[in-house]
């Protein structure tokens, strides 16, 4: 899986080290094993492009981020026109499952997550999953930042 | 409460009632999209847009980028009310397209002389709009003419004449809200010449 992921990543922001989108890859197959009934977790950039996905075709993560980069941003314009703070997630429901997507801010600018999942996913225990998820992104993307700032300190 | 004159038509056409025109605008990324629409709406424009990420070739200064959609209204000739929708470029939101693109009256391309192979680009968008907007009801608006010259509006003219599209090309700078409105008039003289036909 890590492989198909890091595959599907090839596009990504440069400014994520390789190491570090390896990890994020990581924290979403734990996603997918832990929590009942993910069928997939994705990382996009805030602008649509995949940063690491549990699919195994990149062309179905590259579709699923760039949507995710369009819905946060919607959602993003509709709270603001109604006057409220930036919205922490969005949640779809339907007969099938639930797909919830969650902004990700992270030192080298903000990512979306997405998880898909089935009828038998349980929307509370899904969303302390994703929230914990988004925690480690957070963590992991923060110590790729910590680790190249003391590094360019010792180099100069 | 508002309370909408009328509901819009479906594939754009018009009832008696609406004097609303839905206007999607679109192009390459970096093409000015945003910027159009800003520059003539009333009001204050709704835009979608984020920091566009390093891995994506930048064009120019530019260092925000739509992924959702952009929206503004601005009144032509006093009884038109023109609703503007703007897409986002990249071919990865051509999903958006299609869902801007549906029910839309006209389409305005803009196309960025400074980038590889412009009008093959406002080709492909013209492509992309034609299940939503007929041929008749699109406009062409070429920037940064003035630092780069070629293709020619003529060369633009004669290469999308020869696919069969004859869509009016307008030399435009997307700042400029007299520019857009040109452009925006050229699409509303179409309106007037269908809505004529109609009524006789």
């Amino acid at each position: 899986m890590n492989s198909n992921s890091i595959d599907a990543a090839s596009h990504v922001s440069s400014s994520l080290r390789l190491v570090t989108i390896a990890r994020l890859a990581d924290i979403l197959a734990d996603l997918q094993r832990s929590a009942p009934g993910v069928v997939s977790a994705t990382l996009a950039s805030a602008d649509g492009l995949t940063v690491a996905s549990t699919l195994t075709n990149s062309q179905d993560a590259d579709k699923l981020s760039a949507m995710s980069g369009s819905l946060s941003a919607l959602a993003g314009a509709m709270t603001r026109e109604a006057g409220h703070a930036a919205p922490e997630r969005l949640i779809l429901e339907s007969d099938s499952g639930h797909i919830v997507s969650m902004n990700v801010p992270v030192p080298t600018g903000d990512l979306v997550l997405t998880v898909i999942t089935n009828q038998s996913s349980l929307l509370g225990k899904l969303l302390w999953s994703c929230r914990s998820t988004a925690d480690q992104v957070i963590a992991a993307c923060t110590h790729q930042q910590a680790s190249a700032m003391a590094s360019s300190v010792s180099f100069s | 409460m508002v309370i909408s004159s009328a509901v819009s038509a479906p594939n754009g056409a018009f009832d008696n009632v609406s004097r609303d025109l839905k206007v999607v605008f679109t192009g390459p990324m970096g093409a000015g999209k945003t910027t159009a629409i800003r520059a003539i709406c009333e009001g204050e424009a709704l835009s979608t847009d984020v920091p566009i990420s390093a891995a994506e070739a930048k064009v120019g200064g530019k260092t925000m980028t739509t992924v959702g959609l952009d929206y503004g209204e601005c009144h032509i000739e006093d009884q038109w009310v023109l609703k503007l929708f703007g897409t986002p470029g990249q071919e990865r939101f051509r999903f958006m397209w299609d869902i801007l693109g549906a029910g839309a009256f006209g389409l305005v391309v803009l196309a960025d002389n400074s980038q590889p192979d412009p009008v093959g680009e406002v080709e492909r968008y013209l492509s992309a709009f034609a299940k939503h907007v007929p041929v008749r009801r699109m406009v062409v608006g070429v920037g940064r003419l003035d630092s780069h010259a070629t293709p020619s509006i003529d060369a633009y003219c004669d290469r999308l004449a020869a696919l069969g599209l004859h869509v009016p090309v307008l030399e435009v700078d997307v700042r400029r809200s007299a520019d857009v409105r040109l452009l925006l008039s050229v699409l509303v003289s179409m309106a007037e010449v269908e809505y004529e036909q109609q009524l006789h």
